[in-house]
C-alpha cells in the first residue's frame, strides 16, 4: 500500500508522474540483461581510468580546469536533452489539458513537470558516469562520490536554464517558430557536443599522447581570466565546500524562484503552445491547382514533403548520419593504402555505414511510421510496386550523397572509390531491409527518437552492422572491390526472399 | 473488361475472421445492389468495421468470398480496388501536406487523369467549403476539416463503391451536414454507398436498407419498415427497433 498522500499536493502529483514514468518504460529481459553487461563494462573501463588518474600528478588548478570543462560538457548536452524534453511534453500535450483544466495550482504543476524532467535528466548522466564516480572512489579517494550530489545538481541548473530558454523563445518568436528553433537549437548543441568531444582525436596519435597534450593546454590556461569561472565549477564538483555550497545553492533556490514566480508564464506557455498547430500555414498559392504525378513521383514527393517540412524530424534524421561522424574524426589523419598505392584517409570508409544508417531512419518514417497505412492498403496499387516507391523515397538520399562521394574520390583513388560506393549500395540495401521491420511505435513519426523502444535488438543490430561495413568498406579499399561483390548479392538475394515471404506490415493485412 | 452493371455492388458469401481466439466475423452473407445506400449497424465490438477492412483489402479473410461489381477482392484485389473508396473514423491525412497535395498524392496513387483529378479536386474542395484552405497545411484543421479533406480524398476517384466507417463521429452539426447532402447527392449519381454509424437518425434519413451485425453475425437486414416486422413492431424509430433486435436475436 502507498501511503495516504493529500490529493492536490505536490507530493501526490510526483507520485502519480513517477507511478506514470515507471509503467511505461519496457524493461523486458533482454534490456535488464543488457543493461547489466553495459554497466560491468563501464565500470571495467572506469576503474582502469580511475587506476590511469591515480598515477597522474595534477596541480589542483588544472584538476579543477579538467572537471569544470567535464562540467560544462555536460551542461551542454543537458541542455540539448532538456530543451527536447520540455518541448515534448508541452507540445505533444498529454495530460496537459487534464491538468491545466484542474484547479491544481500551476505551482504544483509546473515543479512536478520540471522534477519529472529532472530525473529523467540526471538519470541518463548518471547511467554512463556512475561507473567512473565509482571507479574513482574506489582507486583514488571517497571525495569522488560528490559527483552523485553535482552532477544532478548540473542537471538542475541546465533544465532551469532550458525552461527560461523555452519561454523566452516562445515569447519572442510564438510557439510554432519556438517549438522548430527550440528543436533544431537542441539537435545542433547535441550533435556539435559530441563532435567536439571527438576534436582532439583529429591530431592523431595514441591516447596517453593526448592525454598528456590535454594536460599541457589545461596547465596553459589554468591561471587564464576565463578559466576562473570553469575552475570554480570544477572546484565544486571535486568537493571543494564553499564552492560546493554555491553550487547547491544556485541549483535548488534557481529552481524554487522559477517554479514559484513563473507559475502565470508557464500557463500562458502551455496555453500558446496547445493551440500551436491551430493557426493555418499557408503555402504559396498556385495557379495551376492540382498536379497530378505519376505514383512513383507522388509516393517520393509525398515522402520528402513530410520530412523536408518538419525542421525538428529533420534535424533528427540529420543527427542519425552523424552518429558514427565521431568515428569518421578519430580516423581522421590516418590512412590506408588502397590497391592503386594511393593513399586514401581512413574517415572515408565511414561513408557507407553512416549512409546506411540514414537511410535506415528514412525507411522507418516511410514504411513503419507512415501516417495513413489504410490509404495506401486501400489503394488499387500491388503491395510491392508501393513498397518498391517507399523503399527507394527512403534510399534514394543516401544514394545521391554516396555517388556524390564516390565521383569525388574517383579521380584520384579510382577502384578504391568503386569499392565505397559498393559498400555504400550493400549498406542501404541492408539498413532499408532491416529497418523497414522495426516494430511501429505509439505516436508514429512524432516518436521518431523513441524508435527503439521496445526494439533493443535492431539498435545493437544496426551498431554491429555499421561495424561490419566499416571492416568491409576497408578490405574493398585495401585489398579490391571485388570483395563487396558476395555479400551485396547476398543481401539483394536476401531482400527478394525477404519480401517476397513476408512483407513488411504483414501483420497490419491480417 | 468485365461488365460490371449486373453484378452486385457488393456480394459476400461466408465471411469469417478471427483475432486468435476471438471469431469477429461468424459466416456472414450480405448482398448489396448497385446504387443502394446501405446502412450497417451493430453495437461496439460486433464486428461492423472488421467485415468492411475485408471489402476494402486491409484484412484477408479466414474463409469465404467478397465481389465488388463481380470481382473477387482477393484474386483480383487491385481491380476491385480501382471500384472502392474507404473513409475510417480517423481520418487518412498527412498533417505537412495541404488538402490540395493531398488530393495530388491520392490521385497520383489511383492514377487518375490530370485534367479529371483537377477539375474534380476544384469541384469537391469547393463543396465542402475547403477550397480557400487549399494552400494550408492540415494540422491545422479541426477534425471536421480534416474529415471532409479525408471525404474529397475518398472522392476524387469517382469510386462505384463508397464505404464510410463512422463518418460523423465528432463533427458539429453543420459539417455534418455537408457531409449527409454530399453522400446523397453521390447516392442519386448512382454511387453505392455503405455506411456504420452509431447515430440512428442518420441511418433513418440516410439509407434505403439497413444490416444489423451483432456478434459476428448478420441478424436482421431489410428496410426499416422490414425491420419492424421482424421486430414484431408495428412502429417505432429506428433506435427503438434496433434495440429491440439486438436484445432478442443477441439473446438468442
Amino acid at each position: 500500500m502507498l501511503p495516504a498522500l493529500r490529493p492536490g499536493s505536490l507530493p501526490w502529483l510526483l507520485r502519480h508522474e513517477l507511478r506514470l514514468s515507471f509503467r511505461t518504460k519496457r524493461n523486458g529481459p533482454w534490456m535488464i540483461a543488457g543493461s547489466i553487461v553495459l554497466l560491468l563494462m563501464l565500470h571495467g573501463i572506469g576503474i582502469m581510468s580511475a587506476f590511469g588518474f591515480a598515477k597522474m600528478d595534477l596541480p589542483t588548478s588544472a584538476l579543477h580546469l579538467m572537471l569544470g570543462g567535464a562540467g560544462l560538457f555536460t551542461m551542454a548536452m543537458n541542455i540539448a536533452i532538456a530543451l527536447q524534453l520540455l518541448v515534448n511534453g508541452l507540445y505533444t500535450r498529454g495530460d496537459y489539458d487534464l491538468l491545466l483544466s484542474s484547479p491544481l495550482s500551476p505551482r504544483v504543476i509546473l515543479p512536478v513537470r520540471l522534477m519529472g524532467t529532472w530525473i529523467a535528466l540526471s538519470a541518463g548522466v548518471l547511467i554512463f558516469t556512475a561507473p567512473f564516480i565509482n571507479g574513482g572512489a574506489l582507486i583514488v579517494s571517497w571525495r569522488w562520490l560528490v559527483g552523485y550530489l553535482t552532477l544532478p545538481t548540473l542537471s538542475l541548473i541546465t533544465l532551469s536554464f532550458s525552461f527560461l530558454l523555452l519561454l523566452g523563445l516562445v515569447r519572442v518568436l510564438g510557439p510554432r517558430r519556438a517549438r522548430t528553433v527550440a528543436q533544431v537549437t537542441a539537435g545542433i548543441v547535441g550533435i556539435g557536443g559530441a563532435l567536439a568531444w571527438q576534436l582532439m582525436n583529429m591530431k592523431g596519435g595514441g591516447s596517453g599522447e593526448r592525454t598528456r597534450a590535454g594536460m599541457e593546454t589545461a596547465l596553459k590556461l589554468a591561471d587564464t581570466p576565463i578559466a576562473l569561472a570553469v575552475r570554480w565549477l570544477g572546484a565544486a564538483m571535486a568537493g571543494a565546500p564553499g564552492a560546493l555550497a554555491i553550487l547547491l545553492l544556485v541549483g535548488i533556490g534557481g529552481f524554487t524562484a522559477i517554479c514559484w514566480f513563473s507559475g502565470p508564464a508557464f500557463l500562458r506557455l502551455a496555453a500558446s503552445t496547445g493551440a500551436a498547430d491551430t493557426s493555418p500555414r499557408r503555402h504559396k498559392s498556385r495557379p495551376m491547382g492540382l498536379r497530378v504525378r505519376g505514383r512513383t513521383l507522388s509516393v517520393l514527393l509525398k515522402e520528402w514533403r513530410l520530412i523536408w517540412r518538419d525542421p525538428a524530424l529533420l534535424t533528427q534524421v540529420l543527427s542519425i548520419g552523424l552518429m558514427i561522424v565521431p568515428m569518421g574524426f578519430s580516423l581522421h589523419g590516418k590512412t590506408i593504402t588502397t590497391t592503386g598505392n594511393a593513399l586514401l584517409y581512413m574517415g572515408w570508409l565511414v561513408v557507407p555505414p553512416s549512409l546506411g544508417l540514414l537511410a535506415g531512419a528514412m525507411v522507418w518514417l516511410a514504411v513503419v511510421a507512415e501516417d495513413a497505412p489504410d490509404l495506401l492498403g486501400t489503394a488499387p496499387v500491388p503491395r510491392m510496386q508501393l513498397l518498391g516507391d517507399q523503399l527507394l523515397a527512403a534510399g534514394l538520399p543516401s544514394l545521391v550523397i554516396l555517388s556524390a562521394v564516390s565521383l569525388y574520390l574517383l579521380p584520384a583513388y579510382g577502384m578504391a572509390a568503386v569499392g565505397i560506393w559498393l559498400t555504400g549500395v550493400l549498406a542501404i540495401l541492408l539498413f532499408l531491409l532491416l529497418d523497414m521491420r522495426q516494430a511501429p511505435v505509439e505516436g508514429g513519426r512524432k516518436a521518431f527518437q523513441k524508435r527503439y523502444q521496445g526494439n533493443y535488438l535492431t539498435l545493437m543490430a544496426e551498431l554491429l552492422l555499421a561495424l561490419a561495413l566499416y571492416g568491409l568498406a576497408f578490405l574493398a579499399v585495401w585489398a579490391s572491390p571485388v570483395w563487396t561483390i558476395p555479400p551485396l548479392l547476398l543481401a539483394i538475394g536476401l531482400a527478394v526472399a525477404a519480401l517476397l515471404t513476408q512483407p513488411p506490415r504483414a501483420a497490419k493485412l491480417g | 473488361m468485365p461488365d460490371h452493371s449486373a453484378s452486385p455492388a457488393l456480394e459476400i458469401h461466408a465471411l469469417r475472421k478471427s483475432y486468435g481466439a476471438k471469431e469477429a466475423v461468424k459466416g456472414i452473407d450480405l448482398s448489396i445492389q448497385p446504387g443502394e445506400f446501405y446502412g450497417l449497424l451493430g453495437p461496439n465490438g460486433a464486428g461492423k468495421t472488421t467485415t468492411l477492412k475485408m471489402v476494402v483489402g486491409l484484412l484477408r479473410p479466414d474463409a469465404g468470398s467478397i465481389s465488388v461489381f463481380g470481382v473477387d477482392t482477393q484474386s483480383r484485389g487491385v481491380e476491385a480496388k480501382r471500384l472502392i473508396a474507404w473513409l475510417p473514423d480517423e481520418p487518412m491525412l498527412y498533417d505537412k501536406l495541404t488538402p490540395l497535395e493531398y488530393l495530388e498524392f491520392v490521385a497520383g496513387l489511383w492514377g487518375i487523369d490530370a485534367t479529371h483529378a483537377r477539375e474534380e479536386a476544384e469541384k469537391l474542395l469547393t463543396r465542402l467549403e475547403l477550397w480557400d484552405h487549399r494552400d494550408e497545411r492540415c494540422e491545422g484543421f479541426s477534425r471536421g476539416m480534416k474529415q471532409k479533406a479525408a471525404l474529397a480524398g475518398a472522392l476524387i476517384h469517382d469510386p462505384r463503391l463508397l464505404i464510410l466507417d463512422e463518418p460523423l463521429t465528432g463533427l458539429d452539426a453543420a459539417i455534418a451536414r455537408q457531409v449527409k447532402d454530399l453522400l446523397l447527392e453521390r447516392a442519386r449519381a448512382g454511387c453505392t454507398i455503405i455506411l456504420t454509424t452509431h447515430i440512428m437518425e442518420v441511418a433513418e434519413r440516410l439509407v434505403d436498407r439497413i444490416g444489423i451485425i451483432q456478434h459476428g453475425q448478420l441478424v436482421a437486414e431489410g428496410t426499416l419498415d422490414a425491420l419492424r416486422q421482424q421486430a414484431g413492431r408495428s412502429g417505432g424509430t429506428l433506435e427503438e427497433v434496433f434495440l429491440d433486435l439486438v436484445a432478442t436475436r443477441g439473446a438468442a
